[in-house]
């Protein structure tokens, strides 16, 4: 690889002096080398006094995320009659959130497992940021159907418990029961692999830190690593293994949610693309998340040159791949709903455009399909504030999505069962808390943890040998 | 691994212009073997069993064309360095587009045109009467109208192959950089073309033999069993050329592995795909969705249907899971062959269950043997010509020392 790989007229941030698209610049931009990296994501968990904008941060998501505490408490006293379900939409904003917030964790695996085996080396500056992602929005959408059970106190029905007392088994033929378990599995894995991951940079902030409290607790978390190469020959392992192990679970997740809707025989419900459908959906909500939550990251907590424009423009990538195909599972659903010649389906995506709510249907395609094309244009993927804007968007469409399949129930088989849905106040406030818990659970890892993996950062710094801002090899590259 | 860019080339780069005379052989034999599948049919009776047989051969052949443009679309799109090397070779196979559509014409013609309910029972107006599914799906399944759309998939394919084809070929001999960059641009567009246009025509060819059947999932369906077979065929190719010289140093065990990978990759894909339609359909027992798979629970599909699950996913899975098997050229062609043997297979129980006519399945499954090995050998004859005289590897491509250096790590 060697020198071939940093062209001649590069400039350092500048994304397009890069005279060839197809030659990797450094992805570590600015006069870095291994100590200075360390510094800076380190400094984030060590600086006293966190930049005001945190605090602000912090106690207006612990607000709202107390506010959902409240509310659960109040659903839990009253039953779930506080929501808008009803007989016809028997599910409704608790499922849609779920399937949102399970579908927002997706980026992180994809990152750490897919990307990892396909040695895409721009993972490396984002991969510790959107795991932990996926750990937080995992917290957010247990909460639901945890919450949607009504006799919250008999959550451990949903485990196969071998007690002849109970006289009860769980339904092995319902997906929701898969659900326990796909969703169960993926939280463990990733849980292991994000902790795992972490092990090294946690044992760098152990040996930085000063006070005691500190040293001991990033010493109990680091599991004494020691940097040895034995160590590190079997951390090795186990992270292509747990890739490896990761991998399915990209898929198994999202499947199995859309197994909820899919195996029933309701029109708009029952397509048989709904599976790898779910699954290009969630990973593209989750890049949209990841964007969201990482343009101003960058910009605050001094990550600039770590996590550069083209980590943003490759993930604004995926985006219009994961986009389009979801595009592509929109256009199919209905062709199919008109080709299969049954009325009741053709009437559920007519209605779905054009009935009542038309407006949710509407908002679902602009926001997914139409303003992820704009990723085509150069000049789009390189302004941040766009980008951000359309990433907004993108949260706000996949919410759309779930929203317009839920909304199917509205009208179903029979006229006289149609009843309109409408949310209550404790719908739309356990949705803003629930964004409320996963950005309390997020600014605090931004607080205490290495938001940035940074002995794979350095692994990727390493490998290019000819990165002239690597101290000593300056002569290399010229 | 780096040395290699600097070492005495002794490998076969180009083409001999000859080699277009050399696939006569196989072409012949192939369109005797075609036509004497057809004079069987005809012969025995059996012209519908032949008809489905043809049809089988016919998107055999057009899968691993269409598998070898998306692999050429998705290379460039996403900026791929290790492809480099096999990418002439699929950009070749891709050309093959057009010979297929020579085939599928006789498709239009036998098939649709003449009026013959033999393969598509649409064909037959009295299909429509009294059956509410089908009245509404008149317009669509109109014959006039279907050959258009068949037309239009084709011509949009080999626009696309060709473009990059001959884009690719005179970067051999001029502006490399400029000609590398259009590829990019023009991949962009048209990815999202081909996936609807293959979408909407394995809907058309192969959904429409059952005509009150639908699946959303169909397309993918193809599209996952018609790459994988794509790079079973690229695997194939590339050990055969190297047995006789070509490209012996620039495909390196390292592509061989990541070929393998890329494959193993769609072997769970293609698994994953089957699974869920089967299970969706099984579960919610719709009857125009169910009776597709009820066909196949009938005679000796439901073996099929077994040999399906274990052959096209099972034991690959377990068969090239191992690192050291991927990087063994050896095993690797026994599993290239093996999945493209599976890929037939699979197609067939796309296909061949759709025989309505009484007679034995043993002289359907024969007849789509012999003609699938005829439209294989008319293929061969089509890649051959389109490889005569070209360079083998795009020799000026700036991505290309990067290929030639790659190791997996």
């Amino acid at each position: 690889m060697a020198t071939a790989d940093i062209p001649a007229g590069y400039v350092p941030g500048k994304l397009g002096s890069v005279p060839e698209p197809w030659i990797d610049p450094p992805w570590i931009e600015g006069d870095n080398d291994f100590r200075s990296v360390t510094d800076k994501v380190c400094r984030i968990a060590e600086n006293p006094r966190p930049p005001v904008a945190w605090f602000i941060g912090f106690v207006f998501a612990a607000s709202l995320a107390g506010m959902l505490g409240a509310m659960i408490g109040y659903l839990i006293i009253t039953g779930v009659g506080v929501w808008g379900n009803q007989n016809s939409v028997s599910w409704g904003f608790p499922i849609v959130n779920f399937v949102f917030w399970v579908g927002i964790g997706h980026a992180g695996t994809l990152i750490s497992a897919i990307l990892f085996l396909f040695r895409q080396h721009w993972r490396t500056s984002i991969n510790r940021f959107a795991e932990a992602m996926t750990i937080f929005a995992v917290v957010c959408a247990g909460t639901f159907p945890g919450i949607h059970i009504g006799r919250v106190w008999f959550a451990y029905y949903l485990f196969p418990i071998p007690d002849t007392r109970l006289y009860m088994w769980p339904q092995f033929r319902s997906p929701l029961l898969w659900d326990v378990f796909a969703v169960g599995t993926y939280a463990t894995v990733s849980l292991l692999f994000w902790y795992m991951g972490m092990i090294p940079d946690l044992a760098t902030l152990r040996d930085r830190a000063r006070h005691p409290i500190r040293r001991m607790a990033y010493g109990i978390l680091s599991v004494g690593w020691i940097g040895s190469a034995t160590q590190w020959r079997i951390y090795e392992k186990a992270y292509a293994l747990l890739a490896a192990l990761a991998t399915p679970l990209v898929l198994s997740v999202h499947t199995i949610v859309s197994f909820d809707f899919a195996v029933s025989q309701l029109p708009g419900w029952h397509t048989t693309i709904f599976p790898p459908y779910f699954v290009a959906g969630a990973v593209f909500s989750g890049f949209g998340m990841v964007l969201t939550l990482m343009i101003p990251a960058r910009e605050w907590f001094g990550l600039k040159d770590i996590v550069t424009m083209r980590h943003i423009d490759c993930m604004c990538k995926i985006i219009i791949a994961t986009g389009s195909m979801v595009g592509f599972a929109y256009l199919t659903e209905f062709f199919i709903a008109w080709y299969g010649g049954n009325p009741y389906e053709q009437f559920a995506f007519i209605n779905r455009a054009f009935g009542p709510t038309w407006w949710a249907y509407w908002t679902m395609v602009t926001c997914n399909v139409i303003s992820p094309q704009l990723f085509w244009f150069g000049f789009v993927r390189r302004n941040p504030m766009l980008i951000f804007i359309i990433s907004i968007f993108v949260n706000i469409g996949m919410w759309f999505e779930r929203y317009v399949i839920i909304l199917s129930l509205e009208r179903t088989f029979i006229p006289g069962s149609w009843q309109s849905f409408v949310p209550t106040w404790i719908d739309l406030g356990m949705l803003v808390g629930s964004f409320g818990l996963f950005f309390t659970l997020f600014l605090l890892f931004c607080r205490f943890l290495p938001i940035v993996a940074m002995s794979e950062v350095k692994q990727v710094m390493a490998h290019v040998d000819g990165n002239p801002h690597l101290p000593g090899k300056a002569a290399a590259a010229h | 691994m780096a040395s290699l860019v600097n070492a005495d080339i002794t490998e076969i780069r180009q083409a001999s212009a000859g080699l277009a005379g050399a696939g006569f052989l196989p072409g012949a034999l192939g369109a005797a073997l075609l036509g004497g599948a057809a004079a069987i049919g005809f012969a025995m009776g059996s012209w519908e069993q032949f008809v489905h047989a043809y049809l089988l051969a016919v998107m055999y052949v057009t899968s691993l064309g269409v598998g070898g443009l998306f692999f050429v679309l998705a290379h460039h799109l996403t900026g791929g360095r290790w492809g480099t090397t096999v990418r002439r070779l699929a950009e070749i196979t891709a050309g093959t587009l057009a010979v297929s559509f020579a085939m599928y014409l006789l498709i239009l013609v036998l098939g649709v045109l003449a009026g013959s309910d033999a393969l598509y029972p649409w064909v037959n107006p009295d299909m429509f009467v009294g059956d509410q599914i089908m009245e509404s799906k008149r317009p669509y399944l109109d014959p006039t109208w279907f050959t258009i759309r068949s037309c239009v998939y084709y011509v949009i394919w080999i626009a696309m192959a060709w473009t990059m084809l001959g884009l690719s070929t005179r970067q051999d001999s001029s502006e490399p950089t400029k000609r590398a960059r259009a590829m990019q641009w023009y991949a962009g567009p048209m990815m999202p073309i081909f996936a609807l246009s293959l979408n909407f025509a394995s809907f058309d060819w192969m959904m429409t033999l059952e005509p009150h059947w639908f699946s959303t999932m169909f397309g993918v369906y193809f599209f996952a069993g018609s790459f994988e077979g794509f790079l079973a065929w690229l695997i194939l190719l590339c050990v055969v050329l190297q047995g006789r010289g070509v490209l012996t140093q620039s495909v390196t065990t390292e592509h061989y592995h990541d070929l393998a990978k890329l494959m193993f990759a769609f072997v769970v894909f293609w698994g994953y795909i089957a699974f869920s339609q089967y299970m969706l359909i099984w579960y919610a027992a719709i009857p125009e969705e169910t009776l597709w798979y009820d066909i196949r629970q009938h005679g000796v599909w439901p073996f099929w249907g077994l040999a399906l699950a274990a052959g096209h996913l099972l034991v690959p899975f377990l068969g090239f899971m191992s690192k050291a098997v991927r990087r063994n050229k050896q095993l690797m062609l026994f599993w290239a062959c093996w999945m493209l043997a599976m890929h037939w297979i699979d197609l067939a129980y796309v296909i061949l269950p759709q025989v309505r006519a009484e007679g034995s399945v043993a002289v359907t499954i024969v007849l789509g043997l012999i003609a699938t090995a005829g439209a294989l050998g008319v293929f061969l004859w089509a890649w051959m010509s389109g490889a005569a005289g070209k360079w083998l590897l795009p020799v000026q491509d700036p991505r290309l020392p990067i290929a030639l250096s790659y190791h997996n790590h």
